[in-house]
């Protein structure tokens, strides 16, 4: 028995041994499967496809590949042109690189962005390939190999800053953007009253306005010109993504009107009053006074300029509608109305007078005429002088013809009893024919006349151009 | 008789030895076969044939302070150096721009007609992180609780520190120092504002700072202690990781991608709405339910529920948040919750608002 006893084996050695074994081939398996998921897990990062991706893909062929994904932008800007600008930019000095977008990702889909520095130039989206021939232990880790499914250009509403421009204009003025006209849809504010308008203007009946076209969004550079192709400057800078374009009215206007006192004028609905008034003056004819001694009516000047608005004119007397006459510089000329009952009067003498006139400038150098004429002239009158010596101005031509068309005398207007006024126009087409040669002149004529009654003839006293 | 005995006791002392010697080999080679393969496993992990696990490894060990050691048993500090973010510390960062928040008036009531309570806790999951969310909708209940007498007395557990301000709930704010996680926690590290006061740090010197303003402002980014009184800082603290990465996370809406690494921990973070809302993370890690976050997921998370302006604070063991009086989250702390100079407190209705 004890010989037994003793022979039994002591089995601890044998189980130490064994033990450290099996933990050390568990530990060995376990750094085993563990070196197989690290490469597995390394294999199968989307972030693997992503480098082999850029390593294939050299800068040209990014931008290749991009351009076409660009998306749409307004009609003003070319997208794939300001997408090449916004990617060559971003490139300067700086290499492409990718970034996980965690945002976006989810196990189906890895998406990356595309970076040049910290711009984003677009993305990369990639799925799992299927039936990937990856390990059974892959799949049981649920681990997959990843294809490029697309890549898209970041959209350039995300990537640039977008502007909104602000275009003030007079109204019908023709403008452009990046060369491309403005249309009628994007006037925001039909109704922009102007910055500096005159005390006068600002009477008017309609004010003078701008047009406010709004163009958004725009991405690139902004060139806006005129219908002539001059570049307009932006008016300050860009401020909370906004950028103002004022284009100020080219011409302005004036005005020059003469008008009897007690005529209400109006220039587009505003009456003038003190503030318009030039000077004022008790005669309407130079050396009147010499003639008349009383009863005479006072002309008032009036003019303004730096106006926007074109100055539609008017007057009336009485609540009566008076016709103006037009200078040839553009001076209106308004008269008292004509009196229908003693019109004929003054007509006659006029008529008369004018008629001379005519017979006078119309032949060569006649004396008859002449003294004809002078006998309708008050004498001392500058008017008498001045017929008297145009005759020196008259002898150089053999003979002289003048055609008088569109002949008008109006605005008759009795000053006094004795002394009325009135109004000639005419185009006069002279043709004056000397030893040397042959002169034609055309001439659209207006004169202020004054008649004055002496010996129970009508005689004109003055004869004013408009002009003066 | 009695040299039988004797013999019998000594063969039965000699017995006891003999299984005391066999339990100790038995217990000493299972736990040598351990360490040799978490060592195995480790270098794997870290010299493997996977340089994405060795990133996510090296940083997920360095930000651990106890532990930060293994990688360079391993690598070189040359080898380290690629799988290691750049510092950040001293990168000057944007400054919040308080003018885009705008706190909204405390709305007791939804549109149809339901309370909302000031604190709502939610429970977070988020790919693989686990965690826990506080929504104040008070910015100004929200304080900085401190330990007492920083440096000379162990820091308060959370459960404490949320006591001690009659708080209803709370996380854990700014780094402590912790030598090989044997710290008391009763010394922070870089700087601590309360009242309105630099009570720890310099004004002079520069931290990377989560604080917030009287008004319930939350101003997270690099600055001197001065710049963050000047910015009306009334409640802050300053965190930064052993490898210098600072900790604003988002600022204005920027995420700062620099201080995002990919290092898995646990993590708590602060971070605050347009309208106002304070938000308090909290994600567990190290265990088997979460391995932890990365910075990116908290970003993530924090831009899911609407965070314009966002800070890291201290992490791994230390993160750790209170509802309720108790701590609800699953803390990493082999020894259970740490103790901590500093933590975000949120106040009850009663509490005085914003100190």
């Amino acid at each position: 028995m004890a010989k037994r006893r003793k022979k039994r084996r002591d089995h601890w050695g044998p189980f130490l041994l064994f033990w450290t074994l099996l933990l050390l081939t568990l530990g060995l398996v376990s750094c085993l499967v563990y070196y197989r998921y690290a490469s597995v897990y390394e294999d199968t990062m989307p972030e693997k496809a992503m480098d082999e991706l850029m390593a294939a893909m050299s800068e040209d062929g990014w931008r290749d590949a991009l351009l076409p994904t660009v998306g749409e932008v307004g009609e003003f800007e070319d997208p794939q042109q300001l997408f090449e600008s916004y990617f060559n930019g971003a490139l300067e000095g700086r290499k492409l690189s990718y970034r996980l977008d965690r945002t976006k990702s989810t196990p189906d889909q890895s998406i990356f962005g595309l970076y040049a520095g910290p711009s984003r130039l677009g993305e990369v989206r990639l799925v799992p390939v299927e039936g990937s021939r990856i390990s059974f232990l892959a799949k049981k880790w649920s681990r997959c190999e990843w294809r490029v499914e697309s890549i898209r250009a970041t959209p350039l509403t995300e990537a640039l800053e977008a502007l909104t421009v602000e275009i003030d204009v007079p109204d019908g003025t023709e403008i452009f953007l990046n060369g491309k006209p403005l249309r009628q849809e994007l006037i925001i504010d039909p109704a922009v009253p102007l910055s500096e308008v005159g005390e006068l203007e600002a009477r008017f009946e309609r004010q003078p306005r701008m047009v406010r076209y709004e163009i958004t969004p725009l991405y690139g550079d902004i060139t806006v010109t005129d219908a002539e192709g001059n570049e307009i400057a932006p008016l300050g800078e860009i401020e909370n993504g906004r950028c103002r374009y004022v284009v100020e009215p080219k011409e302005t206007y004036s005005f020059e009107i003469e008008a009897p006192e007690g005529v209400v004028v109006t220039v587009c609905g505003a009456e003038l009053g003190e503030g318009e008034i030039v000077s004022s003056e008790n005669n309407m004819f130079r050396h009147l006074e010499n003639y008349i001694t009383d009863s005479w009516y006072k002309t008032v000047h009036y003019a303004a300029d730096g106006l926007y608005s074109v100055p539609e004119i008017r007057a009336t007397y009485n609540g009566e509608e008076l016709t103006p006459v037009v200078g040839v510089s553009g001076k209106y000329f308004f008269f008292y109305p004509s009196d229908p009952d003693t019109t004929w009067v003054m007509r006659s003498a006029a008529d008369e007078f004018f008629k001379s006139y005519m017979n006078y400038t119309s032949y060569k150098y006649n004396g008859t005429a002449m003294s004809d004429l002078l006998n309708r002239t008050l004498s001392g009158t500058d008017l008498y002088r001045n017929i008297k010596s145009s005759r020196d101005a008259m002898i150089w031509a053999s003979a002289t013809e003048v055609k008088y068309d569109e002949l008008k005398i109006s605005n008759f207007h009795f000053v006094r009893d004795d002394c009325f006024s009135c109004s000639i126009n005419y185009k006069a087409d002279y043709t004056a024919t000397s030893w040397h040669g042959q002169q034609s002149r055309t001439e659209q004529d207006g004169y202020k006349m004054l008649f004055v009654q002496r010996g129970g003839r009508w005689l004109a006293a003055s004869m004013t151009a408009f002009e003066n | 008789m009695d040299e039988n005995l004797k013999r019998t006791d000594r063969k039965r002392k000699k017995r006891r030895k003999n299984v005391f010697g066999r339990v100790m080999a038995f217990l000493g080679i299972t736990l040598l076969c351990l360490l040799l393969t978490v060592f195995g496993l480790l270098w794997v992990a870290i010299k493997g044939p996977s340089p994405t696990l060795t990133g996510i490894w090296c940083n997920s060990l360095r930000e651990t302070s106890a532990i930060r050691w293994i990688p360079n048993l391993y690598l070189s500090q040359e080898e380290l150096a690629p799988y290691l973010m750049q510092s950040t510390e001293d990168v000057e960062t944007a400054q919040v721009n308080t003018s885009l928040i705008h706190i909204a008036p405390v709305r007791e009531k939804s549109e149809d007609g339901k309370e909302i309570p000031v604190v709502e806790l939610e429970d977070i999951a988020y790919g693989a992180c686990k965690g826990k969310l506080l929504t104040i909708h008070d910015p100004t209940r929200v304080i900085l609780g401190t330990s007492d007498n920083f440096g000379s007395a162990p820091g308060l557990q959370l459960t404490e520190l949320v006591a001690k301000y009659s708080g209803i709930a709370g996380t854990n704010a700014g780094g402590f120092i912790d030598d090989n996680g044997r710290g008391n926690g009763g010394t922070p590290t870089g700087m601590v504002l309360s009242k309105g006061e630099i009570i720890y740090g310099s004004p002079t010197a520069k931290y990377n700072v989560i604080g917030l303003t009287g008004e319930g402002m939350l101003i997270v980014g690099t600055m001197t202690g001065q710049q963050a009184l000047d910015a009306g800082m009334k409640w802050g603290v300053s965190f930064t990781t052993h490898d210098g990465i600072a900790s604003s996370l988002i600022i204005n809406g920027e995420v700062q991608t620099q201080n995002l690494g990919p290092g898995v921990n646990p993590r708590t973070a602060i971070g605050q709405t347009q309208d106002g809302d304070l938000l308090l993370l909290v994600l567990d890690g190290r265990s088997s339910k979460t391995l932890g976050a990365t910075l990116w997921d908290v970003v993530d998370i924090m831009q899911d529920r609407g965070a314009y302006n966002v800070g890291n604070l201290d992490g791994g063991s230390s993160s750790v948040m209170v509802y309720d009086g108790r701590i609800i989250n699953d803390c990493a702390s082999v020894t259970g919750p740490r103790r901590i100079p500093t933590g975000f407190i949120v106040l009850g209705e009663e509490g005085e608002a914003n100190g």
